[in-house]
């Protein structure tokens, strides 16, 4: 995992290391809905890191990116984006991609450095730190090709 | 939790005999204050997992434009992107941050790299013709508003 980042100071996502030299991540990290590119200063730089405010570690900036061709707007085509880096990153475990299909109730792992919080705390701010967690798949939207993972507290329905 | 702002471009794993492999990619979330989110992201489909493997293949040094072959488009391209400075330029080729006439030698010397043989020209531009074509490049890039250096495939 990393961040794409205009530096330090500026957050635009997480990421995923897909090889040594390819990160994959979300379109919308990179454009905005405007259809124009987020103007980070440094250019899209990407960092392996536990903490991305205490540093971003091994990082640096793409070499060129690519978004899908059929991305529109967030919710509206695949929302993906792929940086290339020339210079390898070292402290990379490469990911395998997935080919199988999912369904509904299945549990997915996933990993970033999203918003933390518990049923009883609700959303806290975001610290900085990645963390992985297990949901289970609640819905497939099959002709946009988005799944969804709803997170609940015990009193609410859906739980 | 994960699946709130921030967490964008996160990865979703599906866990095979204790491998992880990355089924999605986070996007977006709807927030409800008091517990949690409705997270949705962009699952690896057998159409999204053919772009990525055809995105991130090995191409031929001077395929400027990734379509696994170096060719006219390449060149055309190269014209396109003349002059231009930055990261992430397509016909950059020898990555020096700045697409100019080394770029276009790159492009000449793997020239038919990657394109079955049926379809390659014998021909690229000469060195006279390179010459002309760099001063009409220099006129036209002097009133050229900034472009977009990204590539959109």
């Amino acid at each position: 995992m990393g961040t794409v980042d205009g530096g330090v100071a500026t957050f635009g996502g997480s990421s995923v290391l897909i090889n040594e030299h390819w990160v994959l991540t979300a379109a919308h990290a990179l454009i905005a809905n405007d259809g124009k590119l987020k103007s980070f200063s440094e250019g899209y730089r990407v960092g392996v890191t536990d903490n991305f405010l205490n540093g971003l570690g091994e990082n640096q900036h793409a070499t060129e990116w690519f978004l899908h061709p059929d991305y529109l707007s967030i919710g509206n085509g695949p929302d993906l984006a792929l940086l290339y880096f020339s210079n390898p990153f070292t402290t990379v475990i490469l990911t395998q991609m997935y080919e199988g299909s999912v369904q509904v109730g299945n549990a997915l792992s996933m990993v970033g450095y999203g918003q933390p919080g518990t049923p009883s705390t609700g959303l806290l701010p975001i610290d900085g730190n990645r963390r992985a967690g297990v949901n289970s798949l609640s819905g497939i939207d099959r002709p946009i090709g988005y799944i969804e993972a709803e997170f609940r507290g015990p009193s609410e329905s859906g739980f | 939790m994960l699946g709130a702002p921030g967490d964008s471009g996160g990865g979703w794993f599906v866990d095979v005999s204790g491998v992880f492999q990355l089924a999605a990619i986070t996007s977006f979330a709807n927030i409800f204050p008091g517990y949690g989110s409705d997270t949705d992201a962009t699952f690896l489909s057998p159409d999204n997992l053919s772009w990525i493997e055809s995105t991130i293949a090995p191409r031929p040094v001077g395929d400027y434009d990734s379509d696994g072959g170096v060719d006219g488009q390449d060149f055309l391209t190269w014209q396109q992107d003349f002059d231009m400075t930055g990261s992430g330029l397509a016909a950059d080729g020898n990555k020096d941050g700045s697409v100019d006439a080394a770029d276009y030698t790159i492009w000449r010397d793997n020239f038919g790299m990657g394109v079955p043989a049926a379809f390659a020209s014998t021909t690229v531009p000469e060195a006279a013709s390179l010459v002309l074509l760099l001063m009409a490049l220099a006129c036209c890039n002097s009133s050229r508003s900034f472009r977009r250096a990204h590539r959109q495939r």
